[in-house]
């Protein structure tokens, strides 16, 4: 499964691909909890743990994302 | 020349690649210019060349007989190198900057053709792409040639970092990797849940595949990493080479998917 050439592809998506190989978000591994990258990935509607995602709000200079949620249960709890 | 050694990540590489500086340099030194050498560089920048050249208004013969005409410049001329600004470090920007000169050069004698050599160093039939993307066609010339310059950054550095992967018998790691995060911003569709990848591929549970997402994703920056670094003079530039890269499409928000 190699990765699909990235040439004529939207400039803006050409960063976005840079951006996962820069090293300013790496999360560490985890022993438990949401990965944070699930967070840049889903889009409105879904949901990452008892939040679900209404709407991204905006993109940080560095990649990161901003996001509004609701709480659709309570007893999750939050990493 | 076909001594290989391994690089931190795994992967192999072309032992005298220290640089892409000193891969002109290597080049240069060969006595009878080795043209597997000298197709190894145009191999590496033939599209950034081509796209800057399209975009500056040649056609695609010219720009091909232009970006061959330019390779065959920049490694014979000896004073180029010399003359080139090695304090900036880039070779990125070197490359641009002889570009330019080449190309203005060029049309003041207005010999380009004349000027090629006889034989042609190496053959562009592998690479002859009548018409550049639509994409690349709304950048400007110096904004194509980065376009290109950091596509092929990224093909190679992933390619390099899934060999790495299907060698060390990480094969999963990567699918994963790839399809929940590299695959989905080329693509229009949802990115798979990590429950989805778990159930595609066998895996224990979220965590650990969240983990094999991570471990790949070390490994591409790791690797992204190392090749800028062959393409810079001093450590300290990677970061801002890496910085520029990113910026280069910033105010590109106009470019809306």
């Amino acid at each position: 499964m190699a990765a699909k050439s990235t040439f004529g592809s939207d400039p803006n998506r050409l960063r976005r691909r840079l951006s996962v190989g820069l090293e300013t978000h790496t999360p560490q591994e985890s022993s438990g909890g949401i990965d944070p990258r699930d967070i840049l990935l889903e889009k409105p509607g879904a949901r990452i743990g008892r939040y679900e995602i209404l709407e991204v709000l905006g993109e940080g200079g560095t990649g990161s994302f901003t996001w509004q949620s609701n709480t659709s249960r309570s007893d999750d709890v939050w990493p | 020349m076909k001594d290989r050694d391994q690089t931190h990540m795994g992967g192999t590489t072309e032992a005298f690649l220290t640089t892409h500086w000193s891969l002109i340099e290597n080049i240069r030194s060969t006595q009878d210019r080795d043209r597997a050498m000298i197709g190894l560089l145009l191999d590496k920048y033939w599209k950034p060349v081509y796209c800057y050249l399209r975009r500056k208004g040649y056609d695609n013969e010219q720009a091909k007989d232009l970006t061959q005409g330019f390779f065959h410049e920049i490694v014979l001329n000896k004073n180029l190198v010399q003359r080139a600004d090695q304090a900036k470090g880039k070779f990125r920007s070197f490359v641009l900057h002889a570009l330019n000169q080449y190309v203005i050069n060029e049309n003041e004698k207005q010999s380009a053709k004349k000027r090629l050599p006889q034989a042609r160093l190496v053959s562009l039939d592998a690479i002859d792409p009548a018409a550049i993307p639509q994409d690349v066609g709304t950048l400007d010339p110096e904004e194509s040639y980065n376009y290109a310059w950091l596509s092929a950054l990224l093909d190679e550095v992933l390619g390099e970092v899934e060999a790495s992967c299907a060698r060390d018998g990480l094969e999963v790691h990567w699918k994963v990797f790839h399809e929940k995060v590299t695959q989905p911003i080329l693509g229009d569709g949802r990115p798979p849940s990590l429950a989805e990848l778990c159930r595609q591929y066998g895996i224990e549970d979220e965590k650990k595949a969240s983990n094999m997402v991570v471990t790949v994703r070390r490994r591409f920056q790791a690797a992204l990493k190392e090749h800028v670094r062959r393409t810079v003079l001093t450590e300290d530039q990677i970061g801002d080479e890496l910085g520029e890269l990113m910026r280069f499409f910033e105010e590109g928000a106009q470019h809306s998917e």
